[in-house]
């Protein structure tokens, strides 16, 4: 068993860490509450509907346009630009305007000078904007982030992680946050730890 | 653990990994590829060294367009050697309303003086009968099955009957036509003359056999080369050598065709190679850490490869016999000689060329994976060439050249032909580079719906990808299309394209006191002006006076036109079919026109004074004009042609070409009986021949290019597995943002169909590219091109990429989104 008796609730436009040693199970409850994964025993819901039951295609559609993601290695398209990057989940949820919106969020980013540019082109942190200008963009309910910030250095780390926050209040997105970095955990509303698997008090 | 326990295991393990698969294909084909052919080319060869020995039915042969002179029988009978006359020459024969061309081939009673003549029933060993005595005739079982008779049944000839004493099995000439056209009628010499077969200065081929000691044979030849005037000395070993240089020929041309299969092959072990060792640098670093030499991994490694290659390796070589098969199928209507079955010598070679085309191609990667430092551990990324790797690409041509070397028998044209086939690969490339660039720039539009959209914006993103399966996919598509369909098409449409008008039928040996006869019985068979054209034969003697030297001219077409026999015509008239291209039509003095490829390959020009010697008499003219023949005409067309005065009155035959209709045909057997010195020709039948032989060498030829599709749908697997790792990624990452199963495949079927369909319009386009080329460079017709191929093309080549698609990238759209939180 991964996760034992974790119980939580997040409303929207909150924030919530989820901190831990490494092994203790953050990802895991990461990916089921992003319904990435499904629970052998146990309820989730997300925007007051139980994943519990749905296949993995239905899962995906319940995300589709609503959840946005930061990884923690990017994670970006490698062969496509970051314009095509920003525009992949807009375009994905069938929206007109998916190049307008992309060019926009990726202004927000301040990186409105290299939308042409290839990820291996970009720093790391230009690569983590890009990343989070795709996770804004389709303006979602609800954002994960798995160690935004763990592949970057402290500077380029606080810079993102600022962006996040902003970003965060400006479209009153909920955030759920795996993170090493207790500053970080600092900024949130709430802060869970877990513990092999079990929630800390 | 001993090395060897180490070795076992690595390569129990590599059993089990799925990237591995495309090379274990690709070496399957490679090798199936090169047997087959290798196979196919042995039993040529075997089947013309086993008739070489006895090729001439002598050991020197003296042979002539004219009747052989006395005075080299008297010459050989002062050496005390065996001779004995033969005369060859077309003829048609019939029995009751059937008639057949056959080549009649009249001798004497002592035939042949060496090797073997087998005769018989018609199914059967047969023996050795010696030949038929006068008034009878031994016929190949071809000629009796379109005659409808059998053996003691009596066919008409000339104007006589001859009864058909046995099935002509084996001839010691026969060699000599290993691809035969006509069937053969063995008759006595005695007989030609009774038949009234041939009349003076007949179109025949007359052979003088000898045979004898050597030192007699040398003397002899001594002694008849002054005296030679157009005929021409072959000895058996020459003979030997010739059919030795067919069977090389063969070879070459077969293995050359198959190199494309080994190209294609060798692309898709590289590729695979590379992606092997990139997969296990981490593992090599660690037992490099553990102080593992450079040289015991790679023997580890190369071994448990090698190990697990050499079964794949083996299946092929039993392909590769079924494949031979299907080579000689191709051919088997064509032949003349039934072949012998193949040893065991394709086998090891075909094996060979397999193994170290493999080891070849694995070097580089290996060695470089060998060299991995352990630091490579700590300091990923660190892509610096190790210095042992730039040492394998030499290695590794070294062992490429190996390679096409043990597959035609080739070195320098195998290469050529190999770089050859790399530079069209990269031609092909830039082209889809170019469209690649085109397309990233286009804006997609939105009513093309996500999965097209994403498809074709794949295509683009994974350039490499692309660029290698439609390049290969498109090359091996191009030879396909190129031989299957459009050599076919292209023939087709020439012989439509010669017109109602095109002689069908050539009348020979005319003799000047049957030209009017002969056209009044043509009027009646329905031939208004039937093209009668008078010709002797003459040896060119001299050039502006002085006697032209073979060794002088770089074109060796020159020989011939030098030293054989030349025929040549006269006419008030500018013929049919030719056109003056410089200079005037007769003007005065004496003249001759030459023909402007006759003229090139001897570099002449005009004014310049030709001497022709025909018999004991010389003719003389100077060049006043050049033409351009069509000789897609099927007229009777010369080189030379000269003025009637220039040459006075020679001894000669007439030659004609008529349209017959095809209703009339069976009257021209009335018409035969009539003339009986006349040889018919039926230009139709003979066509359809060489057709046939055409067909069957692209029969052949098919089956390895078929080998090569295999072996680029082995390059798409080997292309398609190295992207499977990113694509299963990106799937993940995908379905994170909400995309469903349907969605992600639909993108990936979507790209798959687009790249296929776009390697089947660049093989089909090239197909047609070269087509038109073809078309316009050697057939001169107007070529309609078959436009319906390439929407054929593009169905096949997405059919093949999807297909390999669906063996190396099934899952990837099923992959758990969960995925993307792991690794990266």
């Amino acid at each position: 068993m991964i996760l034992d008796r974790v119980s939580l609730a997040l409303a929207a436009g909150r924030s919530l860490a989820i901190v831990g040693a490494s092994g203790s199970g953050k990802t895991t409850l990461l990916s089921l509450l992003a319904g990435l994964d499904h629970p052998s025993e146990g309820r989730i819901e997300m925007f007051g509907q139980a994943l519990t039951g749905l296949s993995e295609d239905q899962r995906a559609a319940m995300r589709l346009g609503r959840v946005g993601f930061v990884f923690q290695s990017f994670h970006l398209l490698p062969n496509y630009t970051a314009l095509e990057n920003v525009m992949a989940p807009l375009e994905l949820a069938g929206r007109d305007d998916a190049e307008t919106r992309a060019r926009a969020a990726l202004q927000a980013v301040g990186l409105g000078e290299r939308l042409d540019h290839l990820p291996r082109q970009l720093s790391g942190g230009e690569q983590q904007r890009v990343a989070i200008a795709r996770a804004f963009a389709p303006q979602p309910l609800l954002l994960f982030a798995d160690e935004p910030t763990g592949n970057l250095d402290q500077r380029t780390g606080a810079k993102v992680s600022d962006l996040l926050f902003e970003l965060n209040r400006a479209h009153q997105t909920a955030l759920v946050l795996v993170t090493h970095d207790p500053a970080l955990a600092a900024r949130c509303g709430e802060v869970i730890r877990l513990d092999q698997g079990r929630v800390q008090a | 653990m001993s090395p060897w326990q180490s070795w076992w295991r690595q390569a129990r393990r590599e059993i089990r990994s799925r990237e591995l698969r495309p090379v274990l294909a690709a070496l399957l084909v490679a090798v199936a590829a090169a047997t087959g052919v290798l196979a196919f080319a042995e039993r040529i060869e075997s089947a013309l060294s086993a008739r070489s020995g006895e090729l001439l039915g002598a050991d020197l042969v003296l042979s002539g367009r004219s009747e052989i002179p006395a005075q080299f029988t008297s010459l050989a009978e002062n050496q005390g050697l065996d001779h004995s006359r033969v005369v060859a020459f077309p003829s048609v024969i019939f029995a009751g309303e059937n008639s057949t061309l056959v080549e009649i081939k009249a001798v004497q009673a002592d035939y042949p003086l060496r090797g073997v003549l087998r005769s018989g029933p018609v199914e059967g060993p047969g023996a050795a009968l010696g030949p038929p005595a006068p008034g009878e005739v031994d016929l190949e079982a071809r000629a009796m099955a379109s005659l409808g008779v059998k053996i003691g049944d009596l066919i008409d000839i000339g104007n006589d009957r001859l009864r058909i004493r046995a099935a002509l099995l084996e001839d010691p000439e026969g060699g000599a036509s290993f691809v035969n056209l006509a069937p053969r009628a063995l008759l006595r010499v005695e007989d030609v003359e009774r038949l009234g077969l041939l009349g003076p200065g007949s179109r025949a081929f007359y052979r003088l056999l000898l045979a004898g000691p050597a030192p007699a044979l040398a003397r002899f030849e001594t002694a008849a080369e002054p005296l030679l005037k157009g005929q021409r000395l072959t000895r058996a070993r020459d003979a030997e050598q010739q059919l030795a240089e067919v069977g090389r020929q063969t070879r070459a041309f077969f293995g050359l065709a198959a190199l494309a299969v080994l190209w294609l092959a060798a692309l898709a072990i590289a590729l695979c190679a590379r992606r092997y060792t990139e997969a296990r640098r981490e593992a090599v670093a660690q037992m490099r850490c553990m102080g593992l030499s450079q040289r015991r991994i790679l023997l580890q490694v190369g071994g448990a490869l090698a190990l697990y290659a050499l079964p794949a390796a083996l299946l092929g070589v039993a392909l590769g016999y079924a494949l031979q098969l299907l080579l000689v199928a191709g051919l088997a209507g064509v032949l003349a000689t039934e072949l012998p079955p193949p040893g065991p010598l394709p086998a090891v070679l075909g094996l060979a060329v397999g193994m170290v085309g493999f080891a070849g191609f694995t070097l580089p990667a290996l060695t470089s994976l060998s060299a991995t430092p352990p630091m490579a551990l700590l300091r990923r990324g660190s892509e610096q060439m190790p210095r042992a790797e730039l040492l394998a690409y030499p290695m590794a041509l070294g062992l490429l050249c190996l390679a096409i070397f043990l597959l035609t028998g080739e070195g320098r044209i195998g290469l050529i032909a190999f770089l050859a086939f790399t530079i069209l690969a990269a031609l092909l490339a830039a082209v889809v580079w170019f469209l690649l660039g085109r397309l990233r720039k286009l804006p997609l539009s939105r009513q093309l719906g996500f999965a097209w959209r994403q498809g074709l914006r794949g295509l683009a993103a994974r350039p490499v990808t692309t660029l290698l399966s439609t390049v290969s996919l498109g090359l091996a598509l191009a030879a396909i299309l190129l031989l299957g369909v459009v050599s076919r098409d292209l023939v087709a449409q020439w012989r439509i394209g010669l017109g109602p008008d095109t002689p069908n039928r050539f009348l020979l040996n005319i003799q000047p006191d049957q030209t009017e006869a002969l056209s009044a019985a043509l009027k009646e068979l329905g031939v208004a002006n039937p093209d009668l054209r008078p010709f002797a034969v003459g040896r060119l003697s001299a050039i502006n006076g002085k006697t032209p030297n073979p060794d002088d001219y770089a074109d060796p077409r020159a020989a011939r036109f030098i030293d054989r026999n030349q025929n040549i015509s006269w006419s008030q008239e500018l013929p049919a079919a030719n056109r003056i291209i410089a200079g005037q039509w007769w003007t005065s003095g004496p003249e001759v026109s030459v023909a402007e490829n006759w003229a090139q390959t001897l570099g002449l020009k005009l004014g310049d004074e030709l001497t022709i010697t025909v018999g004991d008499r010389a003719v003389s003219a100077r060049i006043t004009s050049i033409r351009a023949v069509d000789w897609d005409s099927f007229r009777v067309n010369f080189f030379l042609v000269f003025k009637p005065e220039t040459v006075g009155s020679l001894e000669s035959t007439s030659i004609a070409s008529v349209r017959l209709d095809p209703a009339s045909a069976p009257r021209l057997n009335e018409l035969a009986r009539q003339f009986p010195n006349v040889s018919i020709i039926d230009i139709d039948s003979i066509l359809s021949r060489v057709l046939a032989i055409v067909e069957g060498v692209i029969q052949s030829l098919s089956v390895v290019f078929w080998c090569a599709l295999a072996a680029a749908v082995c390059v798409l697997l080997a292309a398609l597995a190295v992207s499977a790792g990113a694509r299963r990624f990106e799937a993940a990452l995908w379905r994170s943002f909400g995309a469903s199963r349907a969605t992600v495949r639909g993108s990936l079927l979507a790209e798959l169909s687009v790249c296929g369909a776009l390697g089947g319009i660049l093989g089909g386009t090239a197909a047609l590219v070269t087509a038109a080329l073809l078309a316009a460079q050697v057939f001169e017709i107007d070529y309609r091109a078959p436009f319906w191929l390439l929407p054929a093309a593009a169905a096949l080549g997405a059919a093949l990429t999807l297909a390999a698609g669906w063996w190396v990238l099934r899952g990837v759209s099923g992959q758990a989104p969960a995925e993307v939180l792991k690794g990266g």
